[in-house]
């Protein structure tokens, strides 16, 4: 399948030059304001969420604690919480953004601090001293909602469960959990037939109230906030006095800091609306003995399914999402500045924004190769307008400033490939008195550049760098919109990445969540149990050959938005492969019939290409000599159709055949069916490439 | 077990019978069955009134392929029991919009989803004025069944399932 891009449509219209200069004299002028304090250096020690953070250029300024803007300590504080730093040399303006849309602002040589529009008065604020800008540490702590707990010597930073509130619903009780970091939980169910608790904990967290709030009694009564534990690495639980048969279900943004926890006595309603990007995790409450024949969810529960007698405690499956829902792409992703990695979403689609009604958020930004040149595509989340301006012979420079936007995270400094484009800038300019993100080319001579929409992508604006001479009679400014958008529910877009990471391998256990995919009730077994199952296996094998893998889902749940169609469901699975340029996508699935007799594996692709790669994945698995050959088949499967690189569904054996079903229950045959899976994998291509 | 599917216009044949009886002789139409746990196609001919024509007897053999065969049942692909199915045309597509138990969580392996779709994709392209199935979900074009793993984004023609 080829890339779905088209080239970007120009947009143009006349402008004139006196427009341009008037405009770079806007360019705010460097720290004009005088640095007001000088910087000695003390050894402090920093503890964030319970790890120890090195900062190189720790000082006391005034006697406040101060770190340079680019200290790697800095930067790892604000990956602990979630946020990021935009900043750029020579304007004065700092904001620190996280992905609930929290935004801190600070103005160099000034002493105000600005959170979420509230002003307060910071004894010293961010100043340039011997040519470098120090920020207050303190206050950067204080305004992402971090507890300072002081010790001898040093500082722990302790992320805060902020609030538990209650939201008021029709058929449900919903408990909004906010915190200051990305969330991580386990949660676990205890009790008996008359009287159950879910427990949420979040270790490393304290909390800013401990409090008891009353959930009105039809499906809990009671949630209670407790902390525990050292101040400097604390842990928040939140118990829930839940009424017997009620469900639940936690719904959370991937990098969000905040979790929803749903309870319900119906499944339907443990959906929410409001969740455009999110990651669900579901666990059913057993039901009680007498409610258990009645139920009409089928195996919610567990394989091997347990008695319903047996004791009512459930824990959560192995996989709970944790603040990296992808570690092993999001360290590597390829041409895509910081914040490229898939997940790095913006909040909800369609939430009101922080910034104001019509400010929308660049969420992504990618560089792609085309034939002569590269492309830069930012991912909005809504409409925009822009303004481009291109200065003559010398200078040469061009800048796209996008109206009413806010940059997620850092200002980026992009690699294109055109030799004559000395650097491409990506930043936050202003944001005051309005959001204006800006794109900067400096080329060495008069370059080809194109902005416009990305056919069949509304929400992204695509800016073309061409290796060659504009057009003798091309414009040299433009004003420009983007509309039509289309909120995209998606959680990464999908869009190829290249060069694609060579050495990436993305498994995607079938089916899962509110979808259990077969089911063999006489043994027992549950599809979406086994592929993950198998899954997991696979990944130690290919890890142990050099391999990087990501897994599309790592516990029983949907993945992406856990309200999506069937569709997007499908579709997230391959974007997370898309999104990151993996190598291969390989799907696993247990297959079931109608009638008990077929039995095998049998390995499906869709497109001519990828049928080396079933037929080795086949072969692996038939080398075991314990499965019939069901064959290497063309299937018209979603996901082999729409992932951007070979692409297998392999269906190991069939639960509905009892010889299979018998094999599939015992932990050790899917050990070997692993190895045979990734001995198929290593015929076809060999050991990876080095990194 | 796997009793009878939703009947299709059942309705008007009676009628249709009722008010002409037989003049000329019967037709014949053609559906595909699917073996279970495989793709091959088990075709099934039947003969039905003359005046069942076009869509009528399109509609005929989209019945009788949810019903299923008369001897085998057990070693054919069917649509879920309970599943409906109502036929419209656009041009040379059939548009089929399948309501009632398919539209519930699938529970099948893909070979037998792709089983069920072939032999519905057969047996309505074997009607001269059809190439083309296209399959809608609860009245809406969906990606696939809900559990499902069959792409039903376009329309399904005999190369969708060609080896």
């Amino acid at each position: 399948m080829s890339l779905p891009r088209a080239a970007p449509r120009t947009l143009v219209s006349g402008a004139v030059a006196a427009l341009v200069l008037f405009n770079l004299a806007l360019l705010p002028p460097i720290a004009a304001k005088a640095a007001a304090a000088s910087v000695t250096s003390a050894a402090v020690r920093v503890l964030v969420s319970g790890r120890e953070v090195r900062f190189e250029s720790a000082g006391l300024a005034n006697g406040q604690l101060v770190v340079r803007a680019d200290d790697a300590g800095l930067a790892a504080l604000l990956a602990a919480t979630g946020a990021r730093m935009a900043w750029q040399p020579g304007t004065r303006f700092i904001a620190l953004t996280r992905a609930d849309a929290k935004l801190v602002t600070f103005t160099v040589g000034g002493d105000v601090m600005s959170v979420d529009g509230r002003a307060t008065t910071i004894g010293l604020g961010p100043f340039y001293y011997t040519n470098q800008l120090y920020v207050p540490l303190l206050a950067v702590a204080q305004a992402l909602g971090l507890r300072d707990h002081q010790f001898p010597g040093g500082h722990a930073f302790v992320p805060q469960i902020v609030s538990v509130q209650r939201r008021a619903g029709q058929r449900r009780t919903v408990i909004q959990i906010d915190g200051s970091a990305p969330l991580q939980w386990r949660a676990a169910i205890a009790g008996d037939a008359h009287r159950r608790t879910l427990s949420i904990v979040f270790p490393g967290f304290s909390s800013v109230a401990t409090r008891t709030v009353a959930l009105g009694g039809r499906d809990a009564t009671t949630a209670s906030v407790r902390e525990s534990g050292p101040p400097g690495y604390p842990t928040t639980s939140v118990s829930i006095d839940v009424k017997v048969g009620v469900k639940f279900a936690s719904h959370r943004l991937p990098q969000g800091t905040s979790v929803d926890l749903v309870l319900a006595k119906d499944e339907r309603d443990l959906k929410l609306d409001a969740y455009a990007t999110s990651q669900s995790l579901r666990v059913v409450a057993p039901p009680p003995a007498a409610e258990a024949q009645a139920s009409a969810t089928p195996t919610r529960t567990p394989a091997p399914s347990p008695s319903p007698t047996a004791a009512p405690s459930v824990t959560m499956p192995a996989g709970v999402p944790t603040a990296e829902p992808l570690p092993e792409t999001t360290d590597n992703a390829p041409s895509s500045g910081p914040s490229g990695a898939p997940g790095a979403s913006a909040p909800p689609a369609g939430a009101p924004s922080q910034f104001g009604p019509a400010v929308q958020k660049i969420s992504d930004v990618m560089v792609n190769d085309i034939p002569d040149g590269s492309r830069i595509t930012l991912t909005l989340t809504g409409p925009v307008t822009f303004e481009w301006h291109r200065l003559g012979d010398p200078d040469n420079r061009i800048w796209i400033d996008i109206s009413a936007a806010v940059l997620i995270g850092p200002a980026r400094d992009l690699k294109v490939n055109v030799p004559s484009v000395r650097s491409v800038r990506v930043s936050q300019h202003l944001i005051s008195p309005n959001y204006v993100v800006r794109v900067s080319i400096d080329p060495s001579q008069a370059t080809d550049v194109r902005i416009g929409g990305v056919e069949g992508s509304p929400n992204q604006l695509g800016i073309e760098i061409n290796n060659r001479p504009p057009d003798v009679d091309a414009p040299t400014s433009g004003v420009g919109a983007l509309s039509g958008i289309q909120q995209t529910p998606h959680t990464t877009p999908p869009v190829a990445r290249a060069p694609t990471q060579q050495n990436l391998i993305v498994i995607d256990p079938g089916h899962g969540g509110n979808d259990p995919g077969s089911l063999n009730r006489q043994v027992g077994l549950v599809e979406s149990h086994i592929t993950l199952g198998i899954s997991q296996r696979l990944r130690s094998d290919l890890k142990r050959d050099g391999w990087r893998i990501a897994l599309t889902r790592e516990g029983d749940y949907e993945v992406g938005d856990p309200n999506g169609n069937d569709r997007q469901e499908l579709q997230s699975r391959c974007d997370i492969a898309n999104a990151a340029g993996a190598r291969f996508f390989i799907s696993v699935h247990v297959n079931s019939s109608v009638s008990a007799s077929p039995n095998g594996v049998s390995t499906y692709y869709w497109r001519g290409a990828d049928k080396a790669l079933a037929q080795a994945v086949q072969n692996g698995v038939l080398s075991m000599g314990m499965l019939a050959n069901a064959g290497v088949l063309r299937g018209n499967f979603y996901v082999i159709r729409h992932p951007l690189m070979p692409a297998v569904l392999v269906e190991v054996a069939y639960l509905s055949n009892s010889h299979d079903a018998a094999l599939l229950g015992q932990s050790s045959f899917l050990d070997r069916l692993a190895d045979a899976i990734a001995r198929g994998v290593r015929d076809y291509a060999g050991m990876p490439p080095a990194p | 077990m796997r009793a009878s599917a939703a009947i299709v216009f059942v309705a008007f044949m009676a009628a249709g019978c009722t008010r002409h009886p037989s003049v000329s002789q019967p037709h014949q139409i053609t559906v595909y069955y699917c073996q279970a746990g495989s793709d091959k196609l088990m075709p099934v001919q039947f003969s039905i009134d003359p005046k069942l024509q076009g869509s009528a007897a399109q509609k005929y053999a989209l019945n009788q392929l949810l019903v299923g065969p008369t001897v085998g049942r057990d070693s054919v692909v069917l649509f879920p029991e309970g599943t409906q199915a109502s036929l419209s045309r656009q041009g040379k597509t059939a548009i089929v919009n399948l309501t009632g138990t398919a539209t519930k969580s699938f529970q099948g392996g893909a070979t037998d989803e792709a089983a069920m779709f072939k032999s519905l994709t057969y047996t309505l392209t074997s009607f001269p004025d059809i190439t083309a199935v296209q399959v809608l979900v609860g009245g809406q074009k969906a990606a696939a069944l809900p559990g499902g793993h069959f792409e039903l984004d376009e329309p399904l023609t005999r190369d969708t399932f060609a080896q």
